[in-house]
């Protein structure tokens, strides 16, 4: 696997021609994330009017995919519409960093409640997030681009405020490759995990949070932020 | 135009990025924020481009009196902080706490476990 890898690198940074991302660290497998909490029913009505929080705790909740960092690319793009929605959301990097931290500490932490996690950051409510699919299916005349994840706010007493489930399917024109030889190479001798390594998830993954937030049939309530710019 | 993948080409990219979703919202200016932290989790070595953008946008927010969004105070504190710089990492969570006072819990931890404690540093120059 090494090798192709590095042989792969090279390759791509002399034929390509488009706007190559190319992620070093990609491997297949999907990383344990923390554990979501059990699946449960849809949330009692009037549970978010009534909890009314004010800040939101992004975390990962699991990653499906068997992109390594699915969950960290969808989370870079989710604090802008929470905060556009009129939320505080905790700085997701800085949050990422702090549990990381934690974890290395303490490799049984396991799952983390959202009451735990609310009273320990401050949070009035916690937004778990699941990568359920981040995939890629390419072919010379088209390529698809997948994304699926699922949304789950918990308030800060543990009680579920908040669920959504979204796929968003997207044709790029390109998928960051302009050299038809070099897609016809990946089509043919390698593994769909370096083409997904190669595409741009980043207007996918913007779509996916925008229409759990802010544009889907059943998005976020707006928050109680109020700026004025 | 610039060979892909050059410098200009990717600001350029980045300004066009940064340009329309701007005005897509509009309740804050990110400043390009998303997309950077995007790429910097896609490859390490492009962080430090969100760094540098984070210090140019908050900079200019500040000399016009604009409110800053959510988090990137605290997120440049972070980015300090990863590379040694506490003593700013700590100017950062301050005044990501002074500006957004629902953060105070996170940023007194952050503030009181930096690593190593603060001392004296001198600003880098640019």
């Amino acid at each position: 696997m090494k090798p192709l890898h590095a042989s792969f690198l090279a390759l791509a940074t002399s034929l390509s021609a488009g706007c190559i991302q190319i992620n070093v660290g990609l491997k297949e497998g999907a990383s344990p994330a923390l554990e979501a909490p059990a699946r449960a029913e849809l949330p009692p009505p009037g549970a978010l009017a009534s909890a009314a929080p004010r800040s939101i705790l992004v975390v990962p909740a699991g990653n499906w995919s068997s992109h390594a960092k699915a969950s960290e690319l969808l989370l870079s793009t989710l604090s802008r519409p929470l905060a556009e929605k009129g939320y505080y959301v905790f700085p997701v990097h800085t949050v990422k960093t702090v549990l990381e931290r934690e974890a290395l500490d303490d490799p049984h932490a396991g799952a983390r409640r959202p009451a735990e996690l609310a009273a320990r950051f401050g949070a009035d409510a916690v937004l778990y997030v699941t990568v359920k699919a981040w995939d890629i299916e390419y072919a010379v005349t088209h390529t698809e681009l997948t994304i699926e994840a699922d949304y789950r706010l918990m308030g800060k007493d543990g009680q579920l405020l908040w669920t959504s489930t979204q796929r968003v399917q997207h044709r790029p024109e390109r998928i960051g490759l302009s050299d038809e030889r070099f897609l016809k190479f990946i089509e043919r001798s390698i593994t769909a995990a370096v083409a997904r390594a190669v595409a741009d998830y980043l207007p996918v993954a913007r779509r996916v949070n925008e229409q759990a937030i802010i544009t889907g049939r059943e998005a976020l309530p707006p928050g109680p932020i109020v700026t004025s710019k | 135009m610039a060979t892909p993948g050059s410098p200009s080409r990717l600001l350029l990219a980045l300004a066009l990025g940064a340009a329309l979703c701007g005005c897509a919202s509009g309740r804050y200016d990110w400043g390009g924020y998303d997309e950077l932290l995007y790429h910097g989790y896609q490859s390490a070595s492009r962080m430090d481009m969100l760094h540098h953008a984070l210090e140019r946008h908050i900079a200019s927010l500040e000399a016009r009196r604009e409110t800053v969004a959510p988090g990137l105070y605290a997120e440049l504190g972070t980015l300090c902080a990863e590379r040694g710089d506490t003593a700013r990492a700590v100017s950062m969570y301050a005044k990501e706490r002074a500006a957004w006072p629902e953060s105070r819990a996170l940023m007194d931890a952050l503030i009181a476990n930096i690593d190593p404690p603060v001392r004296p540093r001198r600003e880098p120059a640019s």
